[in-house]
């Protein structure tokens, strides 16, 4: 039920070790595939040999670029069609980055697999990386000279080594600068974060009893596998079905189809299951990164009101090597961190993604907004000083309001701008100041020895999956035992969106989530639905759930009336099914024996309707009601040494109504932790020729336990959506935007220096503090 | 890292005649960082069998085996008193509790490593490393060069210096330490060892006669930090490595006579 704090439903299964993910399914027998990648950032094959690969024991196929049709692709797993240009081959002639596949082998077992591996010869001719993504525009050197094939109208222009462009504007920018007494800008730089799940990338495939493909991969969206699986192979797509069981963490990492044509191909040459699974170093080099991302803003207020009145925000994305998911990021870089402060009368975005010869960026947990949100907080701070208001104070000022609207949110039209429906922001930020203790602590106390603590704040916004785009499907049927179950096409990513998709059917049905099952995330049963992306799952698969839910239950009282031979209204209590005008009863048990024995019910079967005892209902929205997070920050700062401590993070969520209070904590948590890792400790380092050097758990650094402040604070502010299930929004990618900003402006007011790139180390806070005359 | 043939010999000569026997047979302890290299060992030979996990207390000095893993070394009473509990804090941030139970003294030893916060403490209290053929060698000289094919048998830590001060700067908890330092001794008499520079750990012995002759804490630092030569790496710079070698050999003296 709605706001009950209940266990994810396979949790306690998980931790027993019961056997439920893609490498517990593992078809027996089948072939160990792997690939063989480019030790070089920009190359053609001359020439590449297989001969001697063929002859180890045990390999059953090595297949290069000659043997593949070149059909150009996205692997992005986005709706179709696809924003993110056609700039992939499965294998092609030339390698665009260090990692890009260049040969698949599949083997009896893993020895024989790497043998073949070592042996197919490969001949090279190196072409001119382009590895600086400030210089990769309009650069000589190019990383596709194909005209690159694109759905949509993204400005994508490859000779100059531009994937997309998103211009966006409205009003005077310079004009209302012009009004400003008070101006701020600034240049921030966030690097490529890894999505570092827990379960690296694999799929396995195998065929059924008809010739069928059947993927079982770790993944987000299965349906956008299914579909673009089959374009390549060229098989039609119900000749494929794909399924997703239990996933091993994602955070986006797994939002593209990296390895199921892999195998999918094996399968069909082989005619033998098969299964490829990522190394950890292959999932550091060889999937997706967080885009890299240069960010520019200027922004104006007026001292007299405190109101910004101007935003020029600039954004250079660096894609990489292919374009996967690089539109949507420069949208959502701009949609989903400026409309948090409403009053703006000019707002001007360009942003652009650059090619690169390194590994590719795609779909992150935030998708642009940690990004622009780490650079746009710094610098709302920044702001707050000139106009002479406390940050806090300055910032609910500005936010925008319940009735406001902005031209970047979704659902806007000819008609109007799109309005906020819904909004605990200032309770959010009013209650984690006071869990901070800001009054006592900002901006700074001294405590001696060197050491200074400060506090800082951050707000952000995201979305409720993406308006004008999103169609997914829900159905729930009631089992001869009165028991329901619910097919959904979500993908829980151990989110615990399976559990919360129940709750929300059991709350309509006034069922315990005990007495109901899903089925979801598999094209061969469950309806269609878009996967897990963009903070979906309890948004949009979650109305689908609940208005199914509601249809199912309208049939099963017009079912209970007939069945009952009353007439008027029949309350449903999930149990008893009472007529209120005679007072017959009927419990569900009875119903379920009558309505499934024809003479047991015939006024039911001589309806002209005959209500059924399954429902389904499809969920699409123009809108994508923001959820919000203020984060509070108290870092220690060593000024001898630089170093930074957090001693405490505050974080407070409006994500409308809370489904389950125990699942909400934990994605807020978690996120804070992960945008903490982001903010402080994790970089990514690249060689000289374009390898990636940061390709272990022991050289890329995400927070461990210790890592983690000392006190980690979070609460919920609940506001009531009326476009969302029983008034809930969305959760899972906002809480990692806060901590980049908190951070930042807790170390300004403890020591007095600001740092424009992330991760926020020691040294670059030493050398800052070196800079400033005479200041500890 | 594959290997062809795996031998457990019961005694050190054997092992050190299968050593000799051919340039592509290794010893091998925890199989930590080997595991993770390309190696390709021909024979693997493992000590297991010859009793070296021990911790000793004799002759004035803690003595510990090469095949002790570290976690049984931050348990052990002995090894948590001695040294006023460096050799624990030493450990602390090594991998997990998982990690340190494979991790052998002999393998710590045997890598060398610059990032070893172990091998800085025991360089400043004067450890001695016993090798089989070679016999008995200073920690000093055993890090600034290679000693050719041997085996590591113990190490020994004299135990005349009662306090040890370990100052590490690390950016996050299982992350080597961008600068290292450890100040074992007392009084006047302090050894100051510089670790992570990135280079190996090596003494500032400039900045312990500073200190010796009676100049301040801070001075030492600065002299340390002079004297001492620093590098960049992916992690930090040598200008930060510099600076903060002031302020961590500070600390470390000032705590040191406290």
């Amino acid at each position: 039920m709605i706001g009950e704090l209940a266990d994810k439903i396979d949790g306690m299964g998980a931790m027993l070790g019961k056997p439920l993910y893609v490498l517990d399914l593992a078809p027996r027998e089948c072939l160990c595939v792997k690939l063989l990648r480019s030790p070089h950032a920009h190359a053609e094959i001359l020439e590449i040999s297989t001969e001697a690969a063929l002859g180890i024991e045990g390999v059953e196929c090595v297949l290069t670029y000659r043997d593949l049709p070149q059909v150009r692709h996205t692997i992005a797993a986005e709706a179709y069609p696809e924003g993110s240009p056609y700039d992939r081959l499965l294998l092609g002639k030339k390698v665009l980055y260090v990692g890009d596949p260049v040969a698949v082998v599949a083997a009896r077992d893993e020895k024989s697999a790497a043998a073949a591996l070592g042996l197919i010869k490969v001949k090279y001719r190196i072409l001119a990386p382009v590895l600086d993504f400030e210089t990769a525009l309009d650069n000589p050197d190019l990383v596709h000279d194909e005209g690159v094939f694109t759905n949509l109208p993204i400005d994508s222009d490859s000779s100059r080594n531009i994937a997309a462009a998103f211009p966006w504007r409205r009003g005077n920018v310079d004009e209302a600068m012009a009004e400003c007494d008070q101006v701020v800008e600034g240049t921030f730089y966030t690097p490529p974060q890894m999505h570092a799940m827990m379960e690296t990338h694999r799929a396995s495939c195998s065929l059924d009893a008809r010739g069928r493909l059947v993927i079982v991969s770790s993944c987000q969206s299965p349906f956008h596998v299914q579909r673009i699986v089959s374009r390549l192979l060229e098989i039609p797509q119900y000749m494929v079905r794909v399924l997703k069981p239990k996933v091993g963490g994602a955070f986006g990492g797994k939002n593209s189809v990296f390895i199921e044509s892999f195998v999918a191909l094996v399968t069909l040459r082989t005619g033998k299951p098969s299964m490829l699974v990522f190394s950890r170093q292959e999932c550091f080099e060889a999937t997706n990164t967080r885009h890299q991302m240069r960010v520019g803003i200027k922004m104006g207020a007026r001292r007299d009101d405190g109101i910004i009145r101007a935003i020029r925000l600039e954004v250079l994305s660096n894609t990489g090597a292919y374009g996967e998911h690089c539109i949507d990021v420069l949208a959502v870089a701009c949609k989903n961190t400026l409309p948090i402060y409403g009053g703006v009368e000019a707002l001007e975005y360009d942003g652009v993604a650059v090619y690169t010869n390194k590994v590719p960026a795609g779909a992150f947990r935030g998708f642009g907004a940690p990004q622009v949100n780490f650079a746009l907080e710094s610098l709302v701070d920044a702001l707050s000083r000139k106009v002479g208001l406390d940050p806090v104070e300055f910032r609910l000022r500005n936010i925008i309001r319940v009735g406001q609207s902005h031209p970047f949110l979704a659902g806007g039209s000819a008609a109007g701008d799109a309005v906020i429906t819904s909004s605990a922001l200032e309770r959010c930020i009013r209650r984690g100041a006071d869990m901070i203790g800001w009054k006592e602590k900002y901006p700074r106390r001294d405590m001696g020895d060197g050491k200074v603590r400060g506090v800082g704040c951050g707000i952000a916004m995201h979305g409720s999956s993406i308006g004008g785009m999103d169609v997914v499907e829900a159905e729930l049927r009631l089992n001869y035992d009165g028991s329901y179950t619910l097919f959904s096409g979500a993908s829980d990513l151990g989110t615990g969106a399976d559990t919360i998709l129940l709750q929300l059917a059991g709350e309509v049905l006034q069922t315990p989530i005990e007495r109901m099952q899903i089925v979801s995330a598999d094209t061969g049963t469950t309806p269609c639905d878009k996967g897990a992306y963009a903070s979906s799952s309890t948004y949009a698969s979650g109305n689908a759930v609940v208005k199914a839910a509601q249809k199912l239950r309208k049939q099963l009282i017009e079912a209970a009336r007939l069945v009952m031979e009353t007439e008027g209204q029949v309350a449903f209590d999930g149990e008893t099914f009472t007529a209120e005008k005679d007072s017959k009863s009927l419990s569900l048990k009875e119903f379920l024996v009558k309505v499934n024995y024809y003479k047991y019910a015939p006024a039911y079967f001589g309806a002209e309707e005959i209500p059924q005892l399954c429902a389904s209902a499809r969920f699409g929205g123009p809108t994508a009601p923001p959820p919000y997070v203020a984060g509070f920050a108290e870092v220690e700062v060593n000024t001898a040494t630089g170093k930074v401590r957090v001693l405490k993070f505050a974080a407070v969520a409006d994500c409308g109504t809370v489904v389950n209070p125990k699942l909400a904590r934990i994605q807020l948590e978690g996120g804070i932790v992960m945008g903490i890792g982001f903010a402080l400790q994790e970089d990514v380092h690249y060689g000289e020729t374009g390898k990636m050097l940061s390709n272990s758990l022991s050289k890329y650094r995400i927070p461990c336990a210790s890592d983690i402040p000392p006190e980690l604070e979070t609460a919920f502010e609940e506001s009531y959506e009326p476009s969302g299930p029983f008034g809930a929004k969305s959760l899972g990618e906002v809480v990692v935007h806060t901590p980049p900003g908190a951070i930042a402006n807790a170390v300004y007011n403890a020591v007095g220096v600001r740092i424009y790139s992330l991760p926020i180390t020691p040294e670059k806070i030493l050398r800052a503090l070196e800079l400033r005359p005479g200041e500890s | 890292m594959t290997i062809r043939e795996y031998a457990r010999p019961d005694s050190l000569g054997r092992a050190y005649e299968l050593l000799m026997r051919d340039e592509g047979n290794e010893i091998v302890a925890g199989l930590t960082m080997l595991k993770t290299s390309d190696r390709s060992i021909a024979t693997a030979i493992d000590l297991s069998d010859l009793g070296l996990d021990y911790v000793r207390e004799e002759e004035g000095f803690l003595k510990l085996g090469a095949m002790l893993t570290l976690r049984p070394l931050e348990r052990d009473e002995r090894c948590r008193e001695a040294f006023s509990g460096a050799l624990a804090r030493a450990v602390e941030h090594v991998g997990g509790i998982q990690l340190r139970s494979h991790i052998t003294i002999g393998g710590t030893l045997a890598l060398r490593s610059a990032y070893s916060e172990l091998l800085t403490v025991m360089l400043a209290v004067g450890a001695e490393v016993a090798l089989y053929r070679q016999g008995i060698a200073p920690l000093a000289d055993f890090l600034e060069q290679p000693h050719g094919r041997d085996i590591i048998t113990e190490v020994r830590l004299p135990l005349r210096a009662a306090r040890c001060i370990l100052e590490g700067l690390r950016n996050s908890y299982l992350e080597h330490p961008l600068l290292c330092i450890a100040a074992a001794g007392c009084g006047k008499d302090i050894a100051i060892a510089v670790g992570a520079r990135p280079g190996r750990a090596r003494l500032a012995k400039r900045a312990m006669a500073a200190w010796k002759a009676g100049h301040g804490a801070r001075e030492a630092g600065t002299i340390a930090s002079e004297e001492m030569d620093f590098g960049d790496d992916l992690q930090a710079s040598a200008w930060y490595r510099r600076k903060i070698c002031v302020s961590l050999v500070a600390k470390a003296l000032g705590d040191a006579i406290l």
